[in-house]
């Protein structure tokens, strides 16, 4: 047995000194403290120091690439705060980043992609891409997303890494190769509020995407709901104020799932606890107002989405001021 | 409805740390019965990773053999040991119906009632099939007919019996083993062997290599193409068919070249599985070649049971015939399985009736085939690719839509199939080096067994192919197709 293990530890040993390589190489071309993920450690310095009150918006890149979120919560009096992030990090690490920072007298939007209601628990790739980058948000991770980070996330990153390395190996030695990377996925893409800003004043790729088939079956549905719902109580007991909002689809898009949309808006309406913002077809946008994915809105998008939620977060000041003013006079 | 749990398999780093572990713990220990108590405990905690429920179900259906066993050790007049056996299989069968069957029988049973012009309200059972039933039930069942036939006698040993039903290597998609060839080892002691936990390691490798570089990376092309066949020609959808024959033995294969593999680390040997199917040179070789410890069983246990080829031929070809469409229903609930059995069966018949056919069971040809030889295998695969149209298909419907556009429109150029971003053109060459390498070996169990290169040649092959499978995989993303039966 002796020599069997002694052969096994060799053979392991160099698949292992190569595994190192390979990392060392991919780590110094795209260093993790710049990447696009690592946003995130600022977006959660930004949550633990922004000023009250604040207007929190959750969500992944569609929260991202697709608001002025400023301008929003000026709208309603307030301070903004926009975790919106990545889509494949999952709704339960977009809830679960920021419900330990909720504080009384908080507003929050939720606007998660449509991919949230088949596959909320996120994609384990990127989960442990997030690990790689900011360890201690290892703990928003919930235990299954850590099962599925053991069955297949570390080997499926490391094969990326791998093929990014062995994709271009005269870029072995290359350091900072992340510079070459579109500035708008890159951490300084992103300003001081949370939102991406590079691409707004870059010309949109052609994009690719024309097909998508809203997928989503009753039991994911439902785990959404649950999952929504208990962040809506959590908040309740912490005196926070959640609203839903719709994300944005290229109105072809939305045509062609219409059907499902509606079905998924009406049982929303029906069975999450939080209310709805806005209707599904006012995010149905034109394919101009899109950037490079159906959910990454350009500039044009931007600002017409802007304009609508900042146009019903106005509303909700305006009640919420006539309502403490009512709640004032009440007590005096 | 399907578990939303993950399964512990073969290819996750889960199951690495798993079988580190248990190996570390299991070769510390010296007695034979504690490494059967290890190897045990974990088993249970290898099935019960997905749900620890069904490791409820597992125990029963373990329980009720094992007692059937020990009452056939006693009973010695016939028809109170058919009533024993009787008792076991209706336990065995009854679990397989309910948790496998009974969706399927109900909603045939309304339609053929509805159609006589009855009504009868739907009753379906809203019941996870828990993953493996199909193999350890045919491991238990034939536990008790081979005691039945005085094969064997019952043990009275319960560990090691539970040990060789729940045995975690094999208990997901088997080999199906007999009782006759495993349960013995468990009663062994076991001397470490550096060339046997060599040769699992290769095998293991070989093993993984398939899964993640071909069965994977096949897998988007051929769902693509099956899940919406009327957006392809017939030239795509030939190309999809025998992308899912070569994805189907490359998922199933390697999870037998995993199980053997990881069997022998432990010190335990089972049965070869797959035997390079796809150089049959007719149907019957085939399926002397393919899942032979499926095969085997029903021959063993359904075949020669109803009569073999002892009877008259009519007899016989119903024989054959019955075999193959239960062999098609054992995979699935659905009338695609049967009717895949069925024309396998009708594959089959001509060997089995003609008294001097030509059967091959044993060596491939030594030498480069002759053209005939060729052709033979050419037109065994292509045969056999007609059965997969019906058991990878949706429905019937998509089936027959798909055999009539390949006929009609084989010649159609293909081309959005491989243009979606999912698939990748590399697949294939891939396939065809390790089909070329199987040919090569087709005289060792596989191709990475008895090579006598020099070591550090065999580790760079190792090695290559492990990073391969890093580089190729796509990890994760399709479970091993034989889960759901």
């Amino acid at each position: 047995m002796r020599g069997f293990l002694k052969k096994l530890l060799l053979f392991a040993a160099i698949q292992l000194a190569i595994a190192a390589v390979v990392i060392w190489s991919y780590r110094r071309q795209f260093p993790p403290s710049q990447h696009f993920l690592a946003a995130d450690i600022d977006k959660q310095s930004l949550i633990q120091t922004q000023a009250a009150p604040r207007l929190i918006f959750i969500g992944g890149s569609s929260m991202a690439f697709g608001v002025n979120s400023a301008r929003i919560a000026e709208s309603c009096g307030r301070h903004p705060v926009n975790m919106g992030l990545h889509a494949a990090l999952g709704l339960k690490y977009m809830l679960a980043e920021v419900q330990p920072h909720l504080r009384a007298g908080d507003w929050v939007i939720v606007a998660p992609e449509y991919q949230q209601f088949s596959k909320l628990g996120g994609n384990t790739e990127f989960l442990v891409n997030m690990i790689e980058i900011a360890p201690a948000h290892g703990r928003f991770f919930t235990r299954e997303q850590w099962s599925g980070i053991f069955d297949s996330g570390f080997v499926k990153r490391f094969g990326r890494q791998l093929r990014a390395v062995a994709g271009r190996p005269s870029r072995l030695f290359d350091r900072g190769t992340i510079g070459k990377t579109r500035p708008y996925y890159r951490r300084d893409g992103f300003n001081a509020n949370g939102d991406v800003v590079a691409h707004l004043n870059v010309k949109p790729p052609r994009m690719s995407e024309r097909e998508f088939r809203l997928r989503h079956d009753k039991a994911s549905v439902r785990e959404t709901v649950e999952v929504l719902n208990r962040f809506a109580d959590v908040a309740k007991q912490r005196g926070v104020r959640v609203w839903f909002s719709h994300a944005p689809l290229p109105q072809p898009v939305f045509d062609q799932n219409r059907r499902a949309v509606d079905e998924l808006e009406a049982t929303l309406a029906r069975e999450v606890r939080i209310p709805q913002l806005d209707r599904a077809e006012e995010l149905a946008f034109p394919y101009d107002h899109f950037f490079d994915t159906w959910y990454h809105l350009s500039l044009r998008g931007v600002e017409k989405r802007t304009e609508l939620l900042a146009a019903r977060m106005a509303e909700q000041g305006k009640a919420f001021a006539e309502g403490s003013s009512q709640h004032d006079e009440f007590h005096h | 409805m399907v578990s939303s749990r993950t399964f512990m398999s073969f290819t996750t780093l889960t199951f690495l740390i798993f079988l580190v572990t248990v190996f570390a713990l299991y070769w510390s220990l010296r007695d034979r019965r504690t490494q059967n108590v290890v190897l045990l405990t974990a088993s249970y905690i290898f099935y019960g990773w997905w749900d620890w429920r069904f490791c409820l179900l597992m125990i029963a259906a373990s329980l009720v053999d094992f007692f059937v066993g020990l009452g056939l050790n006693k009973v010695e007049e016939p028809r109170w040991r058919k009533v024993l056996l009787t008792c076991g299989l209706s336990a065995n069968l009854g679990m397989l119906g309910v948790f496998k069957y009974f969706n399927f029988f109900a909603e045939n049973f309304q339609a053929l009632v509805t159609k006589l012009g009855w009504h009868v309200d739907p009753i379906t059972l809203n019941v996870i099939l828990p993953v493996g039933i199909s193999f350890y039930t045919f491991q238990t069942m034939s536990y008790s007919i081979d005691i039945y036939r005085r094969k064997m006698r019952g043990t009275t040993q319960l560990i090691e019996y539970l040990a060789y039903v729940s045995f975690f290597p094999q208990l997901v998609a088997g080999p199906i083993e007999r009782a006759t060839h495993l349960l013995p080892q468990f009663f062994k002691d076991r001397v470490f062997s550096d060339e046997q936990a060599r040769s699992g390691c290769k095998q293991a490798l070989w093993g993984v290599f398939k899964k993640m570089v071909i069965a994977d990376n096949l897998s988007p092309i051929v769902d693509t193409a099956f899940a919406n066949p009327s957006a392809y020609n017939g030239a795509e959808l030939a190309l999809a068919t025998v992308g899912f024959a070569l994805q189907i033995y490359c998922d199933f294969s390697a999870y037998s070249d995993i199980a053997i593999g990881v069997a022998r680390l432990f010190g335990f040997e089972l049965m070869r599985n797959f035997a390079y199917p796809y150089f049959s040179q007719s149907v019957g070789e085939f399926w002397r070649r393919w899942h032979i410890s499926l095969s085997t069983w029903f021959k063993d246990y359904v075949y020669f049971p109803l009569g073999g080829s002892r009877v008259a031929k009519p007899r016989m070809a119903m024989n054959v015939m019955i075999t193959f469409m239960l062999s098609g229903l054992w995979h699935g609930a659905s009338w695609n399985f049967i009717i895949w059995g069925a024309l396998n069966g009708l594959g089959v018949l001509p060997e089995i009736l003609r008294p001097h056919s030509r059967r091959t069971a044993g060596e491939l040809p030594a030498e480069q085939p002759s053209a005939k030889t060729f052709a033979r295998i050419l037109g065994t695969f292509s045969f056999i690719c007609v059965g997969w149209i019906f058991f990878r298909a949706g429905s019937f419907a998509d089936a027959i839509l798909i055999l009539q556009r390949i006929v009609t429109a084989f010649l159609a150029p293909v081309g959005g199939l491989l243009r979606s971003d999912e698939t990748d053109g590399r697949v294939w060459v891939v396939a065809a080096l390790l089909l070329g390498a199987e040919w090569i070996k087709r005289s060792e169990w596989h191709p990475l067994a008895g090579i006598r290169w020099p070591q550090p040649v065999r580790w760079v092959a190792y090695s290559a192919l492990l990073w391969i499978a890093l580089y190729l995989g796509t990890f994760g993303s399709s479970p091993f197709i034989y889960f759901q039966f």
